[in-house]
């Protein structure tokens, strides 16, 4: 009995490892976890929007077309996360180029990322891991 | 003693005058503070700086811990200053009722500390494997060696070194940011020095690891695991390593409960202390 419980198990087991071979199923992408386009864009407008007018971070968004800043995050976002846009953006050092930006400034902005997302529901998982894909740009971000 | 105070009110100073701005790090990156005043976690410190200063702004924290064992009551406090993200200064006292062992016995110790950060930033550096890194000392003075030179401690004061290594994990552990610190430490101290330092048994450093990890839940708060290997100088009282789980929760920026379970070993002459830690924090 045991044998042929065996045996029954060995070909369930081949015919699952052949149904996965046979249609590899295709994990969704991180920008369709975080909720695609409609999701970020809010996100991005959120925390621009906030970062725009906050008094400790404003002062590098003074005279800055937002809409061109939230339209190229999202774009770069989208990017970085498997959402196959193409980034037209320039590098972040040069985007940051004569800001001086500062470790508060930069920390101010994670948590107003942070709280939209939380505001957008988005989940933790995904928060956390978009941000772990942000976080090396602190160091062409933060120059003083 | 007088120099604590001295320091302790230049602190407590310091942080009533930083209430104007309070620092801009990341919530919860402050840590908490360990029982000796260190920035960490409750017996083992971490590589961060305490407070959430920035590079270009000063820190601090003030913290009150009590630890209830069967036989044993700790209770400590203290203050740390955080310059610029780059060096920590501490002061703090521990008081540990052993009225137990026997009666009326207290014993207690001043510490002072420094810590300095030297390479690496655990939260930002997310695409390369190195944490980042902190040495420290911690300098500490027991105030009434009657008992431990009794049971062959040999000396009232004592310096701890250590290096810190900690890394951050965003999204490190089923998508929940993780931590984990690893700490190498040259001391003497028998029981965190409340038992003096150096004994019968051995009169030299010796070099003890500590690990700290923990999985933020969610931003504020924090579910980890510490254990921390102690020198184990004293023949007449054995002495083992210590460990706890703990919850650390941050309600606001500025505050931080932990609440942990503990496992202190054998201390004092009573065999396998276990009990309850609750410590309170506020971080500028």
């Amino acid at each position: 009995m045991s044998e042929r419980l065996r045996r029954l198990a060995g070909v369930g087991l081949m015919w699952l490892l052949g149904a996965c071979a046979a249609s590899p199923t295709q994990s969704p992408t991180l920008w369709s976890r975080l909720g695609g386009d409609a999701v970020v864009r809010r996100v991005v407008g959120e925390t621009i929007d906030r970062a725009a007018t906050d008094p400790r971070t404003k002062r590098s968004f003074d005279g800055v077309k937002l809409q061109v800043v939230k339209d190229k995050i999202v774009e770069q976002i989208c990017s970085l996360s498997g959402g196959g846009c193409k980034y037209t953006g320039d590098a972040m050092d040069k985007v940051h180029k004569g800001l001086r930006n500062t470790e508060a400034e930069m920390n101010l902005m994670v948590r107003f990322l942070r709280d939209a997302f939380d505001g957008a529901g988005v989940g933790t998982s995904e928060k956390n891991e978009l941000l772990a894909i942000l976080a090396p740009m602190k160091r062409d971000i933060v120059t003083q | 003693m007088r120099l604590i105070r001295k320091i302790g009110l230049a602190a407590t100073l310091a942080l009533a005058a930083l209430t104007v701005h309070a620092g801009d790090r990341l919530p919860a990156t402050g840590g908490a503070h360990m029982i000796e005043g260190a920035g960490g976690g409750g017996i083992v410190p971490w590589a961060f700086i305490a407070g959430y200063g920035t590079n270009r702004q000063v820190g601090g924290s003030a913290f009150f811990t009590r630890v209830r064992t069967e036989d044993f009551e700790l209770d400590t406090g203290g203050v740390a200053v955080g310059i610029f993200d780059r060096v920590e200064l501490s002061a703090s006292r521990q008081k540990f009722d052993a009225g137990s062992v026997i009666p009326g016995l207290e014993l207690k110790t001043d510490t002072l500390g420094a810590k300095a950060r030297v390479y690496g930033d655990a939260v930002y550096d997310q695409d390369t494997p190195w944490p980042q890194v902190a040495i420290g000392l911690l300098h500490k003075k027991n105030r009434d060696m009657t008992v431990p030179n009794l049971i062959g401690a040999k000396d009232d004061t004592g310096t701890d070194i250590y290096v810190a290594a900690t890394k951050v994990w965003l999204a490190g552990v089923g998508g929940r940011n993780a931590l984990a610190t690893f700490v190498l430490r040259a001391t003497k101290a028998n029981q965190f020095g409340l038992l003096g330092f150096g004994g019968d048994k051995k009169d030299d450093y010796s070099v003890q690891p500590e690990v700290s990890a923990a999985v933020l839940l969610t931003d504020n708060l924090a579910l980890g695991a510490e254990y921390r290997w102690k020198p184990d100088n004293l023949s007449a009282f054995k002495e083992e390593e210590a460990g706890d789980v703990f919850l650390a929760w941050f309600p606001h920026g500025n505050v931080a409960l932990t609440a942990a379970w503990a496992k202190l070993g054998a201390t004092a002459g009573k065999d396998s202390q276990k009990g309850w830690y609750l410590s309170l924090q506020l971080t500028l």
